[in-house]
């Protein structure tokens, strides 16, 4: 028998889940659309599924502010939905707009140009949505494979080129794999403690045990856990050493994916491991040995360590690429570098500041590299799915529209002064420096963002200086609306967040919930 | 009656047996069946953890089919792309695809 009162707590319940459910509804309707529908011609599915990405971006907005400052627990502590997780979701619905608007004539230029694509884009939003609002391992694991599966057919969505096939297949075996050995840290979690409840887990720790070295000596299994699970998130956050997928999967995607999936996974991943690391792994006695000191074992030294070699290696090799997308891959790699400095920060010095400053990278990141890959897109020729830097060639001649956002993204990515990701370099490391004292991380920081200022500017000197010598007229380049929109409203953000840093961190700062500050 | 210790320890060894199984053959579908090994091992400790510590609740039998779903799905996705491949390239072998340079 279920009664009255529980009915009207379930829908009281599912308010919070509007943004999922309009999600998962829509992608439904998308396919259902495409197979009814007579016409060959499926212009109109982009616009109607970006329609319904606006839904559930002001679903998201609606519940942002219904929702109480302490976060809160639904379906039986299945999820968590509090402003992080909605910040977190609205960033990502931005993203899939963008790349559903570009995607549109892309597919069409291949000749791809079916429904399904945005129907699993769909899906794999919703896993994403999902995978942030979770406190709890088992949920966070189904959506961790929701998203990813819809992620590996869309990387081999070109299934007529070599390029698209093998990064898909690449990306399937290694993005399996990362999630079987996470599965195995969630499964030894569970074992060690009968519940897989981020805080029920974080109150155990803090309860029975006092030091690292104690729990190699009673439970070395949650050590073993500890480190699986943090390997499952490094490999999807793609941090040196677990980047081996990373420059092959963005360089054989197609483009329109590879833009999405570097702003969208990357993001997920990094505030899911967020939630770990401010519950568990940032419980004392994870982190300090017995005289209050760093443990030279815990898993922040492993951190530390691994954010320097990042930084250091990603840069060097980005600067022997010739194919724009690898470059980015390589770049997108060091950016998460940037990422964990601020996690790194924050779960140190717990400070506002810090959590305010890993938001608003994020934010700078999400503009300039989805509006990167999304100007790429357009200078793709048909059938290479690749895109060298001679492919640039003359570029401001063919189109100053592209070659003029091109320097925009290019600049805030390379953390030029007055561009977004100036700033968002700017707190973050400040932050680091003023809050967490990580002196050494700061300096390697600042000295690869120097180095990568290098191949950063080299796209823009093929762009910009050398001529098209290919095929001696440089005729203009035909870019749709809806595309032109993309790039134009990317671009537009771009120099908004670099002219008004502030208030957007101030923003950030105050979706800060009582889960980050206990 | 067979102790957790032991389950652990076969979950272990089929954990790494199928770790060993993806790092070292080259063929994808054994590289497939070493990944569906390693989840399993994972189903095998969760089972046996439930019925030996935590018999008051369900918790880890039900997320054990979970686990079971998921890997059917993964494994459906998996073998269509194996088959785009095989279409592409007469090959299910991961060494013949190195059209991406490094």
């Amino acid at each position: 028998m279920i009664d009255n009162i529980s009915i009207s707590h379930f829908l009281k319940e599912m308010i919070y889940l509007i943004p999922l459910l309009i999600l998962i509804l829509s992608s439904l309707v998308i396919l259902l659309v495409d197979v009814f529908s007579e016409s060959s011609n499926k212009r109109y599915l982009a616009p109607l599924t970006s329609l319904f990405l606006v839904f559930a971006l002001g679903a998201v907005s609606w519940v942002y502010n219904i929702v109480p400052k302490s976060g809160t627990k639904i379906l039986y502590n299945m999820v968590y939905v509090d402003q992080f997780s909605l910040v977190i979701s609205g960033m990502l619905i931005v993203s899939a707009i963008i790349t559903v608007w570009l995607s549109s004539d892309y597919l069409e230029r291949y000749e791809i140009a079916i429904g399904e694509f945005y129907s699993l884009l769909l899906i794999s939003l919703t896993g994403m949505i999902l995978m942030v609002s979770t406190t709890n391992f088992f949920t966070m694991f189904i959506a961790l494979e929701l998203f990813s599966i819809p992620i590996y057919v869309l990387t081999g969505f070109f299934r007529v080129y070599s390029r698209s096939i093998e990064s898909s297949i690449k990306y399937f075996i290694s993005g399996s794999v990362a999630s079987a050995i996470m599965l195995y840290g969630i499964t030894l979690f569970y074992g060690i403690f009968g519940t897989v409840e981020f805080t029920e887990i974080e109150r155990y720790i803090y309860n029975n045990y006092n030091s690292v070295a104690h729990i190699v000596k009673v439970e070395p299994l949650l050590i073993l856990g500890v480190v699986l699970v943090m390997a499952g998130f490094l490999f999807k956050t793609a941090i040196i050493p677990f980047h081996m997928w990373t420059p092959d999967v963005y360089e054989g995607a197609p483009t329109t994916v590879t833009g999405f999936m570097g702003f969208a996974v990357k993001t997920t991943a990094f505030a899911a491991f967020f939630r770990v690391v401010v519950s568990i792994f940032n419980t004392p006695s994870l982190v300090y040995s017995e005289n209050g000191t760093i443990s030279s074992s815990s898993w922040v030294n492993v951190i530390y360590v691994l954010i320097i070699i990042t930084l250091v290696v990603s840069n060097l090799i980005a600067m022997s690429q010739r194919n724009v997308k690898r470059m980015l891959a390589y770049s997108s790699i060091s950016h998460a570098a940037y990422l964990m400095i601020a996690l790194l920060t924050f779960s140190l010095s717990k400070t506002k500041d810090s959590y305010a400053s890993f938001l608003f990278y994020l934010l700078t990141y999400l503009f300039a590299s989805v509006g990167a890959f999304a100007v790429l897109s357009i200078f793709e020729k048909s059938g290479s799915n690749a895109v060298n830097l001679e492919d640039l060639n003359g570029a401001s001649k063919k189109s100053p529209f592209l070659a003029t956002s091109m320097l925009i993204f290019i600049f805030s990515m390379a953390g030029i002064p007055l561009f977004g990701g100036f700033f968002g370099k700017f707190y973050l490391l400040k932050s680091a420096f003023v809050d967490a004292g990580l002196i050494a991380l700061v300096l390697v920081a600042v000295i690869t963002s120097v180095i990568a200022i290098f191949y950063y500017l080299r796209v823009l000197v093929f762009m910009f200086m050398k001529e098209d010598s290919s095929n001696g007229n440089s005729e203009s380049i035909n870019i749709p609306f809806l595309g032109k929109l993309a790039i134009g409203l990317s671009a537009f953000m771009v120099v908004v967040l670099g002219i008004l840093p502030d208030s957007f961190i101030q923003f950030m700062g105050k979706t800060i919930s009582v889960f980050f500050l206990k | 009656m067979v102790p957790l210790s032991s389950y652990i320890m076969l979950s272990t060894i089929l954990f790494f047996i199928g770790l060993t199984g993806v790092l070292v053959r080259r063929n994808i579908i054994i590289m497939m069946v070493s990944i569906e090994i390693m989840l399993n091992a994972s189903n095998l400790a969760l089972v046996a953890f439930n019925r030996f510590r935590f018999y008051n609740s369900n918790d880890g039998m039900i997320f054990s089919f979970l686990v079971i779903a998921i890997a059917a799905a993964e494994v459906a996705v998996g073998l269509a792309i194996v088959i785009a491949i095989y279409r592409k390239k007469k090959t299910v072998m991961i060494q013949d695809l190195s059209v991406m340079k490094h």
